[in-house]
């Protein structure tokens, strides 16, 4: 199991955060199986969401949304769905969608919040 | 997120057509495409608008941008709409005017380090972005003069990228940056060859002040040394200066043939490929861009071919559908351009493969067969065109003082061309020509300006008894008109028959 | 007057739309009795020619009808009395009023002009035949063809032409009508239709003296052509409209195709050819005769060799050499008006090709050097010679070449 730094742990918290003051509730935080990890999952009447969380200090090795390829994606979609295998009752009547979270800057608790809906 | 919009031209040929360049910033992963047809330079753009806009100090927005170029059916070729998408994608972020930049047309490619480089085809884009209407133009800082020679349009040179955004009311720092410069073009020499150095040939002068006069045809025919050159190049200088509208669609072509345009040249262009020329470098070609060749070039001016003979016959006929119809037509995968190719055609040709066929003093050694075989290649429908045949001596010094007295200066000799071509532009207004050369042989045999019998008598004759063919009978009209508007007389006479049946018959037996 | 003349009103209005000029009572009553003439006489009635030079149209006619014998005059005109019962013999069983005003109004009908002696549009070469001269013409066409100065070539022939007689004469009549001379012949089958063909489609002038009236056309076969004729040149008759062809009005109407020739060439001829009998008349008159040769072993050129043996004919190869015998420099339609310069330029064609050898070629200027004029009347002379070959462009100039050949 690799060991998320400082950084990336902070950057959760703070996209949690994030969320849940729009309206989300967290269902699940680092979820993982052998395939991969999803950062977080989150739901709001409707709507069941996982999000790919990216935190960075600054965007000097580009903006954290470009390490986000299709491969990467494809995987994300196939993780959404073997959790929703996992958690059947979670998901009724819930639409499944795959969001993006970039937190830029030095401290992510102050930092900037990026947020795309629905990667396509 | 949102969308900008500003302008860029695709060009076909001399005409443009403009190209609304749309963009389109959606919250999505980001990328950067760009649709609508482009060609594979132009879809390089991307990485040209990312590096020039990052060392420009603009910032792309890091979301999905989608260009589009419409109307999406226009083919799009080349790296002209460099700055037309870089100003739409960054201004969709918002930093800039958006009503400045939709009403302006962007023309230029972008280096890597942000500065605008000049492009070809600058001028016929910016007269195209005029005649529809649009208000300025945003051009490379190099091509600043050759845009401006069009009226009707405010234009901006810019230097990088960073001032066409601060121009549209962006905050960018200026890096004060060294433009990039033109090509470097061959020069327009500034006075003509002056034709008072072409001594003791005045049969040659007298064809060609008549060539000029009524825009016909001319073959030479002469051994190396007897001038031919010479008087090539001494035609354009004789030849009426061009109007603005000519003038400018010289200039359009030579700015699409890549060459630095600042201002308009208003002597006739004269093309002179090599007769080892491909058919390429005379029709005009290019493998993404359609650049015009030397017969496009020569439009408006003469078209000089020296030892036509010797030129490929896929070459000479290219010639024919230029010498039909007054324009050239370059297909380039699947796509079509076309080309104003109206010239005067100057053709030039040793009297046998030795060059010493009749000339005094020269024993020529080529064997008949040899001989005709040499002449035969030229093609008659080639020389079908050719009004006037001359026949070139070499002149000798002694002859050379003899005559001296007798040049006829350029000056002399452009004025009495005025003077034929008014009168003959004149007579020919309700008409659809303004060339004696041009004008169609059913208008001049049987139209309101036919000759009285008296005077075409020997032509009549000859025709019926089969020593002339329509053609010729034709074509002896023609230029015994001209003759008639050199002489100042309102109609030929029999004598300007007689002269200008010698100036057919000047080389042929 | 005499009784068979209608009155002065009736003269004139059956006169008017045939002539031209004033018609007083004076003219119309001479012009009826130079009418009733023609309709009393064969033509080539040199008794009556001599009758009329001495006594005048009306009284030798008056004289004549009545049957006197005006011994003054006929003295005066050489004429025997037994020449003149005889000749009266000839001419009363002829007076026929009616006849006479017919053939004005068929004249009338269709557009036949009278020429007169005292008109003067009357040729002046009908002179020579003297006595033999015919009193009037009939004229459909052109009125002033045959006094025109344009050098006149007869071309006559047989009927019974081949087709290389056609072909020589079509070739001829081109080419003289290309050097502006005029053609005349008698519209017959052959030879003579061929040299009016030829004439009409060169654009030339042609004119065709007839056996019969002017009126009509004879052969009948040839009808459209002589329509032709009449349109750019003249048809012409001595006989009154109306009046049919015989064998004696053809061979008298050969002796007006000499007579209107400057030379008679005949083309081709069998060994009794009528159309000897037009050489026969040009020789008569002094005029230049030619004849065309043909293969020795050709009956219809039989007739030419003989004219050539016995006739003294020239031989007559091409244009060039009918050009010859018509003597002196021919107006061509080369001349053209000076191109500067003052006074009268003579032939200006002919200083250019004296310049010029059949076999060095000359450069224009050398030519202009030589023929005396400047280098730019030179080559427009040069530009239309080659339009013939007369002149052809060779290594290091110009010179002269063989006409008759096409230069494509």
């Amino acid at each position: 199991m690799a060991a998320k730094d400082v950084l990336g742990r902070a950057g959760e918290d703070r996209a949690a955060r994030y969320l849940e003051e729009r309206g989300y509730v967290v269902l699940d935080r680092n979820w993982r199986i052998r395939e991969g990890e999803l950062d977080l999952v989150v739901a709001r009447p409707g709507e069941l969401v996982v999000v790919e969380v990216k935190t960075r200090r600054g965007d000097g090795f580009g903006h954290p949304f470009e390490a986000i390829d299709d491969r990467k994606q494809r995987r994300l979609w196939r993780l959404a769905v073997a959790w929703i295998a996992a958690h059947p009752d979670q998901a009724q009547g819930r639409r499944l969608r795959l969001d993006a979270v970039a937190i830029i800057g030095p401290d992510p608790a102050i930092a900037v919040v990026e947020h795309i809906e629905d990667l396509r | 997120m949102s969308t900008a919009r500003t302008w860029a031209v695709a060009l076909s040929g001399l005409d443009g057509a403009l190209v609304e360049v749309e963009a389109d910033l959606s919250n999505q992963r980001p990328e950067f495409r760009i649709i609508g047809l482009p060609d594979k330079a132009l879809a390089e753009a991307v990485q040209r608008v990312h590096n020039a806009s990052a060392n420009c100090g603009l910032v792309l927005p890091r979301r999905r941008l989608t260009v589009n170029l419409s109307p999406a059916s226009l083919p799009k070729h080349g790296s002209a709409f460099d700055v037309a998408i870089a100003i739409a994608a960054l201004a969709t972020e918002g930093a800039m005017d958006s009503d400045s930049i939709a009403q302006t047309v962007h023309i230029g490619e972008l280096g890597l380090d942000g500065r605008l480089r000049p492009v070809p085809g600058v001028l016929p884009a910016v007269m195209a972005a005029a005649r529809e209407g649009i208000g300025r133009v945003v051009v490379p800082h190099a091509n600043t003069a050759e845009a401006s020679l069009v009226e009707g349009i405010e234009v901006v040179g810019a230097v990088s990228l960073a001032d066409v955004a601060r121009w549209h009311g962006a905050e960018v720092e200026d890096r004060h940056l060294d433009p990039v410069p033109a090509p470097v073009s061959a020069d327009d020499a500034s006075r003509a060859p002056e034709l008072a150095e072409v001594i003791g040939q005045r049969d040659a002068v007298d064809a060609l002040i008549t060539a000029a006069a009524g825009g016909h045809h001319m073959m030479m025919s002469g051994p190396p040394g007897a001038g031919k050159t010479m008087l090539a190049t001494r035609l354009p200088g004789i030849l009426p200066p061009l109007d603005d509208a000519a003038a400018l669609e010289v200039a359009a072509i030579r700015s699409l043939a890549g060459d630095s345009v600042s201002a308009l040249s208003r002597r006739p262009p004269l093309e002179a490929p090599h007769h080892s020329a491909s058919i390429a470098a005379l029709v005009g070609g290019g493998s993404r861009v359609v650049r015009p060749g030397a017969i496009a070039r020569a439009t408006h001016g003469v078209l000089f071919l020296d030892e036509v003979g010797e030129f490929a016959p896929s070459v000479l006929d290219a010639l024919r559908q230029p010498l039909e119809s007054g324009a050239i037509t370059i297909h380039r995968a699947g796509v079509a351009a076309s080309f104003p190719a109206s010239f005067q055609l100057i053709l030039a040709t040793n009297p046998c493969p030795c060059g010493n066929y009749g000339v005094r003093g020269a024993s020529c050694a080529c064997p008949p067969i040899a001989i005709r075989r040499y002449l035969g290649r030229l093609s008659g429908p080639l020389l079908d065109r050719v009004d006037i045949e001359l026949g070139l001596a070499r002149v000798s010094v002694a002859q050379t003082a003899a005559f001296a007295a007798d040049a006829v200066t350029t000056d002399a000799a452009a004025a009495r061309v005025a003077e034929a071509r008014g009168r003959a532009s004149h007579r020919l207004r309700d008409t659809p020509w303004q060339l004696n050369a041009r004008v169609s042989g059913p208008w001049l045999r049987d139209g309101p300006l036919a000759l009285a019998p008296v005077v075409r008598r020997p032509l009549d004759a000859a025709l019926h008894r089969g020593s002339l063919t329509l053609r010729g009978y034709d074509r002896v009209l023609r230029v015994a008109w001209t003759l008639g508007d050199l002489a100042g007389r309102a109609s030929p006479t029999v004598h300007d028959i007689g002269r200008a049946l010698f100036m057919k018959k000047g080389i042929t037996t | 007057m005499t009784d068979f003349l209608p009155n002065a009103r009736d003269a004139r209005a059956a006169l008017l739309p045939l002539v031209n000029g004033e018609l007083d009572d004076e003219r119309a009553r001479r012009l009826l009795a130079v009418h009733a003439w023609s309709c009393l006489i064969e033509p080539g009635d040199a008794i009556a020619g001599r009758l009329v030079s001495t006594m005048g149209h009306e009284e030798a006619l008056a004289a004549a009808v009545a049957g006197r014998s005006p011994t003054a005059a006929l003295d005066a005109a050489g004429i025997t009395s037994r020449t003149w019962q005889e000749a009266l013999k000839r001419w009363l069983p002829r007076v026929n009023e009616r006849a006479m005003r017919d053939a004005l109004d068929v004249a009338r009908r269709a557009g036949v002009s009278l020429l007169t002696p005292e008109d003067p549009q009357w040729p002046a070469s009908l002179a020579d035949l003297g006595d033999h001269a015919p009193l009037l013409l009939w004229v459909r066409g052109d009125l002033g063809r045959l006094s025109d100065p344009t050098p006149t070539v007869a071309l006559v022939g047989a009927r019974a032409s081949t087709s290389y007689g056609e072909h020589v004469t079509m070739e001829i009549a081109a080419e003289l009508v290309a050097r502006g001379v005029a053609i005349v012949s008698g519209a017959a089958y052959g030879i003579d239709g061929a040299a009016h063909r030829a004439v009409l489609t060169a654009g030339g002038t042609t004119v065709a003296i007839l056996a019969g009236g002017a009126d009509r056309p004879y052969p009948s076969g040839h009808a459209h052509l002589i329509d032709g004729v009449a349109q750019s040149g003249a048809v012409v008759s001595e006989v009154p409209c109306g009046s049919a062809p015989t064998k004696w009005r053809f061979l008298q109407r050969n002796r007006l195709i000499a007579a209107l020739a400057d030379v008679t060439v005949v083309v081709e001829a069998g060994w009794r050819s009528g159309s000897l009998n037009t050489a026969g008349h040009a020789a008569a008159l002094g005029r230049a005769l030619g004849a065309v040769p043909g293969p020795v072993t050709s009956p219809a050129s039989a007739g030419c060799h003989r004219l050539m043996r016995e006739f003294d004919a020239q031989c007559v190869t091409s244009a060039d050499d009918v050009v010859e015998l018509l003597g002196g420099p021919t107006p061509t339609l080369f001349d053209m008006p000076p191109v500067q310069g003052p006074g009268e330029r003579t032939d200006d064609v002919t200083r250019v090709t004296d310049a010029m050898s059949f076999r060095a070629p000359r450069e224009t200027s050398d030519i202009a050097r030589r023929a005396g004029l400047t280098p730019e009347e030179v080559t427009a002379i040069l530009g239309l010679l080659t339009l013939d070959g007369s002149v052809i462009r060779a290594e290091g100039g110009w010179r002269r070449g063989r006409t008759g050949v096409p230069v494509p």
